[in-house]
């Protein structure tokens, strides 16, 4: 078992000059960066985390947007040991006095001893910081150093051991804020493993994604599984993809990718939005695996895709399912890649009032599930009851996991660890129902 | 009201605020004020092209292009033949 500074160390050396991530911007050419470009850069806020006298298992807090910054000082954290997790950054939607409100909830609770932001932003992450609290440093961008040699040796990240942890993950909002999922190297390298080997990864894939990266759909399917396996990574921001999607398109025809991650309103969204003119000679059938992922799953939505798509060499099959979460590092279950997600057709009103999915016959309304797949090879996945009974096939009840790759607890909250964890099993509070030799649907509704 | 400010504010009440009785002054800040979230953005630069034929680049659609009906409006004007 190794951890991330090593894994990054063995890239390094066996191929510097391949590229890591390909960087998008809008109106600005891509910007390669390349394995060593990426520890370079990463070292130089190592060191200023060292500077700061930030320890190993230190929380350091990223306020940071899309760009190299964000890349180089999550990678820089990790080389000096101490423990990552990206804050969405303040946008028009949010108002300053929520983000800050926000932001006094993910220090009270996470007590990072560093903040890494923007130099224009430093006024409103001071304004949030009481006297007394955990906060020793906010470390702006203008006092990172340009990157430099990288010397291994002096980088505190390698005395980490596999359990400790590597980063936190937060959802969104005060609440989500509060409840850091604390993950180890280890629990993320297994995730790695058994998802790469669900979606039968290897050197040919190509990832591109505009996934926000404080979310873990993005933090680890677009980012470190990537990285960490030496796969070229596509990066686009969220804001350029909301404001183009027809690039998501683009990138992928470009660079010939291979895999890519949605949450299933990306699929309406790019079919109602994208038009002929935007994506003229734009070629899609390098993609082998489209992963619909962190909402419920619609057959409805994968069929406007592919009708949309199709004329561009996108194939049905190509459009996948998987169920994940945090907790469990990312993936859950995913759907057999080159086949398409099982789908049934259930009766309405026996599912809504019995929670039973029964087949529909005809004349009576029925509803489309699509298959959120099987579990990976190292996830246990159970249905149970209210009293943690496992319930029959059809029946819905709430999801429970069991796997080597599950968080370590909650950062700092020991009482939401133990209410979640009962004899090894994580009960996620999410209703799902099992179905023909054990496919997993994620039922639409949460308990 | 020229014409233009009011078809722009017919559809920015109607399709994306979905209040069609709501006032939109001319001068009123649609986007530094989150009115406009980035999701309708696009609908409004599509809005814009079919109705107007004028394009308006996704590098474009922020406030610092336009921020209200007046300003969007001289936009199109500008670009119109």
């Amino acid at each position: 078992m190794t951890i991330f500074p090593e894994r990054l160390r063995t890239l390094h050396s066996e191929t510097p000059e391949r590229v890591a991530v390909y960087l998008q911007f809008s109106g600005r050419d891509d910007l390669p960066i390349t394995y060593d470009q990426l520890l370079r850069g990463a070292s130089a806020y190592a060191r200023v985390l060292e500077r700061e006298n930030i320890q190993p298992g230190e929380v350091v807090v990223l306020i940071l947007q899309h760009g190299e910054d964000l890349i180089y000082s999550f990678w820089g954290a990790i080389l000096n040991g101490a423990i990552p997790a990206i804050m969405p950054f303040l946008t028009e939607k949010l108002s300053p006095e929520r983000y800050r409100a926000d932001l006094s909830a993910l220090i009270s609770v996470t007590k990072p001893s560093a903040i890494v932001t923007y130099p224009e932003f430093e006024t409103e992450v001071r304004a949030t910081l009481k006297h007394g609290d955990s906060v020793r440093s906010v470390i702006v961008r203008d006092c990172i150093e340009p990157p430099s040699d990288i010397n291994f040796e002096a980088l505190a990240g390698f005395i980490r051991k596999p359990e400790d942890i590597v980063l936190l993950q937060h959802s969104s909002g005060t609440t989500g804020l509060q409840k850091g999922v604390a993950l180890s190297h280890q629990a993320v390298f297994n995730q790695l493993g058994a998802y790469g080997q669900a979606l039968a990864l290897d050197d040919g894939d190509v990832i591109v994604s505009w996934l926000p990266l404080y979310h873990d759909m993005g933090l680890i399917a677009g980012f470190l599984m990537p990285i960490l396996s030496g796969i070229p990574l596509v990066l686009m921001s969220p804001f350029d993809w909301v404001r183009a999607p027809y690039k998501l398109m683009h990138s992928v025809s470009k660079y010939h990718g291979t895999l890519t991650w949605l949450p299933n309103f990306a699929y309406n969204f790019c079919a109602q939005k994208i038009r002929d003119r935007h994506i003229e000679g734009v070629d899609l059938s390098s993609w082998r695996a489209v992963t619909n992922c962190s909402e419920p799953v619609r057959w409805e939505s994968h069929q406007a895709f592919y009708e949309r798509f199709k004329n561009y060499g996108l194939r049905l099959e190509v459009l996948q399912t998987s169920y994940a979460m945090a907790e469990n590092v990312f993936g859950v279950t995913q759907s057999q890649l080159g086949d398409v997600p099982a789908v049934e057709e259930i009766d309405r009103e026996a599912f809504m009032s019995e929670g039973v999915a029964k087949n529909s016959f005809d004349g009576r309304p029925s509803l489309k599930m699509m298959s959120s797949g099987r579990p990976l090879e190292n996830v246990k996945v159970k249905i149970v009851d209210e009293d943690e009974n496992e319930v029959s096939e059809r029946v819905i009840g709430e999801i429970a996991i069991q796997s080597d790759c599950m968080l370590t607890g909650y950062y700092n909250r020991p009482e939401l660890t133990e209410k979640a964890l009962h004899d090894g099993w994580y009960l996620t509070g999410i209703m799902g129902i099992w179905t023909m030799v054990k496919y997993l649907f994620q039922a639409v509704k949460k308990i | 009201m020229s014409d233009v400010i009011t078809q722009l504010s017919a559809f920015i009440k109607t399709t994306i605020l979905k209040q069609p009785n709501r006032v939109i002054e001319p001068s009123e800040p649609l986007i530094s004020s989150g009115l406009i979230d980035s999701f309708s953005l696009m609908d409004l630069a599509l809005f814009v092209e079919d109705t107007f034929g004028v394009r308006i680049e996704d590098t474009e659609l922020n406030a610092d292009t336009f921020d209200n009906l007046t300003q969007l409006a001289s936009l199109i004007e500008s670009r119109r033949i």
